[in-house]
């Protein structure tokens, strides 16, 4: 039992590898906005806040700070937007692409049922043959 | 025979347990005896099941169905149907509101509650018995244990706002929680239940509409979803309800499929690809 669950388990880091694609990456056509980012002295636990950066629906201005000269935060904070889409920024749908190829552990989501689980499973298990 | 101490090399382990109507799955490493180790993951999802029993309003005979009924009273209940009605009202005064466990028929369904509450407690008795190194999948509500040792346990993909049984399923994003405070995460959403989550604060409790999909992250598994199902609720305006909330960070995605993010969230992207 433990080394069939074990495939299991392989199986649901399958299909969240398998199908990648659509999504984010629709959603916006954002300006280039982390140019500002860099630039600065080699200092450690440096913070600096970017220029205003207009986009499609506000402007985007981030603060950042570095430490031992990598990048160790960005705020977002500054940043507004109109139309109602609060922090609906080009950089979080750029990271989240970026992110996207990471590997990782467990995929989390809305609590699917038994049903939906198991068809995930059986999806999965038929794209690894 | 690894001599006297019954303590083993650490090996993997995997235990998947269909519950409460969904998939729950334990991931990690122990030290301990293959039998002593699932001695104990068997007994932590005993604890899902007992919840189960008490609380569904899907089996008639269940403590929580005959309260619904009015055939019994709190006090003549299991304690824990007490214990959890007190942290449904604690949460709701938390929230603003914006999480109920009170139905518009204004009985009690604390079903938003009981399946982290019980997966957070099977949780925790794990760790009691002595296996830290581990994760763990509460039907997509997804926990991570402090002794976890490998990199990619700490990183939780979430899904996109589809059902992961459809052809469209995928990765929206990936996070990384090492180094961090956090370490759960939960998501409310349409994908895999239809609209099942409704506005408190709305005369007809008609169906939250801004998002489709809202995940948070907190530092325990109960907090994450209950601030999940509130800002789903609550529609657009939980973006910066959250971001004045301590230790909180949650990714929204609107209806039309765009994104938006508290403030430090951006900061929990997955970095590496290994």
């Amino acid at each position: 039992m433990p080394s069939s669950n074990w495939k299991l388990g392989a199986a649901v880091l399958g299909i969240a590898s398998v199908a990648g694609g659509f999504g984010v990456n629709a959603i916006l056509n954002p300006p280039t906005t982390s140019s500002t980012v860099s630039g600065s002295a080699v200092e450690p636990d440096k913070t600096v806040t970017s220029d205003q950066i207009p986009y499609e629906y506000g402007y985007v201005e981030l603060t950042v700070t570095k430490s031992a000269g990598k990048l160790s935060a960005i705020d977002i904070g500054g940043s507004t937007a109109t139309d109602g889409r609060q922090q609906a920024y080009p950089i979080l749908v750029e990271e989240a692409i970026k992110a996207q190829g990471s590997n990782f552990g467990n995929l989390g989501g809305a609590t699917y049922t038994v049903d939906a689980f198991k068809r995930a499973l059986d999806n999965a298990i038929g794209k690894l043959g | 025979m690894n001599a006297t101490q019954g303590k083993h090399e650490p090996k993997p382990f995997e235990h998947i347990e269909l519950a409460m109507g969904t998939g729950f799955s334990f991931h990690g490493r122990s030290s301990l005896s293959d039998s002593d180790t699932s001695i104990i993951l068997n007994q932590a999802c005993a604890i899902l099941h007992e919840a189960d029993l008490i609380f569904s309003l899907y089996k008639p005979e269940s403590p929580l169905s005959r309260l619904a009924r009015g055939e019994t009273s709190v006090a003549e209940c299991p304690p824990v149907v007490d214990e959890i009605w007190q942290a449904c009202e604690a949460w709701e005064k938390t929230t603003d509101g914006w999480f109920s466990a009170f139905t518009a028929e204004h009985t009690f369904d604390p079903s938003g509650l009981v399946k982290t509450w019980a997966a957070k407690r099977a949780a925790e008795y794990v760790l009691e018995q002595g296996i830290t190194d581990f994760t763990f999948n509460a039907g997509g509500d997804v926990m991570i244990a402090d002794g976890v040792t490998e990199a990619i346990d700490w990183r939780m993909g979430i899904s996109k706002p589809v059902s992961i049984a459809s052809d469209g399923a995928g990765v929206l994003t990936v996070v990384d929680l090492h180094r961090t405070p956090f370490r759960a995460m939960a998501t409310s959403g349409s994908a895999e239940r239809g609209a099942h989550i409704w506005n408190p604060k709305a005369g007809g409790r008609e169906p939250a509409g801004d998002f489709i999909q809202v995940s948070v992250i907190a530092r325990d598994l109960v907090t994450a979803d209950v601030w999940a199902t509130a800002a789903f609720a609550e529609g657009a305006r939980a973006i910066e309800h959250l971001n004045r909330i301590d230790e909180i960070e949650a990714l929204f995605v609107y209806a039309d499929g765009q994104l938006a993010a508290t403030n430090g969230f951006v900061n929990l992207f997955a970095k590496s690809r290994d």
